[in-house]
């Protein structure tokens, strides 16, 4: 058993409550502040992690829905009328998914005007790999910052829409190089 | 990481932070002045709201949920977690006196169970049923087991671990964690942002690797034949 406290805990439905597992007056208030929104909102919703939950209006406690025996659901998707003060957003992505494999972290050691290269690590205690990469894998914007010493991220993974897989090899600059002042 | 990969269908990661924001000013264009995103990342930036009481936009594979007492950031793909943490490292490092008190780093995962069979032999050891649960009622099934542990040390909390049939595939298992961080009292009106961003610089790896961690413990014991 452990001693309930406010949590950062996702939360089950967003804009409800500040967190899943705050108290309910706390959850009346935050609708309450919700007034100046859309007085009726109709959308499919779906949930960060888990599809299906619902915040109970009367006691702010999340609920799952249930089937024709009135057992519970961990597994479904809910079509729902959504009716303000009481308001749900859509997050993107449910439908399609990714699994990332391997992700390396490094830096750009050269480039010219079409290419760079950049050394990574999976692990710190890894040898380095170097990779090469066409400059226009960078955001337009971003190709002027790709400079030697500068982080870089490499992601490959898996795009799966449909279950259909396809390989995916997402490359991208950090804005911040790390470390950061925090650390100072 | 190879170990829990084999049957991950889907991995996301949200980050929950507990104080007092100004949701207004989470415009992307905002993030865009302060360099924090690229210009094409702001134009292609999806804004639902953005108002005193609540800010929701999506940018650069980051959906961002902003109330006056919580500000949420989500990415459903793991290849934008190094983004997400310099996100919120640069938004911190630009409003240094914004009073935080609480921290969550939260990864989930969905994986794939071969049969049914498997599935219930997870659920059943994870949450015996015979001694209490069979005599009361009929065939009862595991829907959700939460785990506390406490963290000491430098950024003093718990670990919430959290197991579920997953409701993206079927049988699926679903993890997730939240690692739960503490600011200490004495920092929460000033100083609780630096206090966050070295918890995330120190934790933020380890964090988002406890739902795989999970995961794999629970493959690596409970074997479909063993």
């Amino acid at each position: 058993m452990a001693e309930e406290q406010q949590s950062t805990q996702t939360p089950l439905a967003e804009w409800a409550v500040g967190a899943a597992q705050t108290s309910a007056a706390l959850a009346l208030s935050q609708r309450e502040r919700l007034f100046l929104l859309p007085q009726r909102i109709t959308e499919r919703y779906q949930l960060s992690a888990q599809k299906g939950a619902r915040i109970d209006p009367q006691t702010a406690a999340t609920t799952t829905p249930t089937d024709k025996n009135g057992n519970r659901r961990g597994s479904n998707l809910m079509g729902t009328t959504v009716e303000a003060p009481r308001v749900h957003s859509a997050r993107s992505g449910i439908a399609e998914r990714f699994s990332m494999v391997r992700k390396y972290e490094g830096r750009i050691i050269r480039r010219d005007a079409d290419t760079f290269w950049a050394e990574f690590r999976e692990n710190p205690d890894d040898s380095p790999i170097e990779a090469e990469f066409e400059i226009d894998a960078l955001p337009a914007s971003d190709r002027p910052l790709a400079v030697a010493g500068v982080p870089v991220v490499w992601t490959v993974g898996f795009d799966i829409q449909d279950g259909t897989h396809r390989q995916q090899s997402i490359v991208y600059l950090r804005r911040i190089p790390w470390p950061s002042s925090a650390e100072v | 990481m190879a170990e829990t990969v084999r049957n991950l269908e889907s991995e996301t990661l949200d980050v929950v932070l507990l104080g007092s924001f100004n949701p207004a000013i989470l415009h992307p264009q905002w993030f865009l002045r302060q360099k924090l995103i690229g210009e094409e990342e702001a134009l292609a930036a999806k804004i639902k709201v953005v108002a005193t009481e609540v800010t929701d936009v999506s940018f650069a594979g980051i959906h961002i949920i902003c109330l006056n007492q919580s500000l949420i950031l989500n990415i459903q793909n793991m290849a934008f977690s190094t983004k997400l943490f310099d996100l919120i490292d640069g938004v911190l490092n630009l409003l240094p006196h914004v009073p935080l008190h609480a921290c969550g780093i939260n990864p989930s995962a969905h994986y794939r169970i071969e049969t049914i069979e498997y599935w219930h032999k997870i659920g059943h050891t994870l949450a015996p049923k015979k001694l209490i649960w069979e005599p009361l009622f009929p065939e009862p099934g595991m829907q959700n087991l939460t785990i506390r542990s406490p963290r000491k040390g430098d950024y003093a909390g718990f670990v919430n671990i959290t197991v579920e049939p997953s409701s993206l595939v079927n049988p699926g298992l679903f993890v997730k964690t939240n690692t739960h961080y503490d600011v200490p009292a004495e920092l929460r009106e000033s100083g609780g942002a630096d206090a966050v961003r070295k918890f995330i610089k120190n934790e933020s790896a380890s964090a988002c690797e406890q739902a795989r961690r999970v995961a794999a413990k629970i493959f690596a014991e409970i074997k479909p034949n063993g």
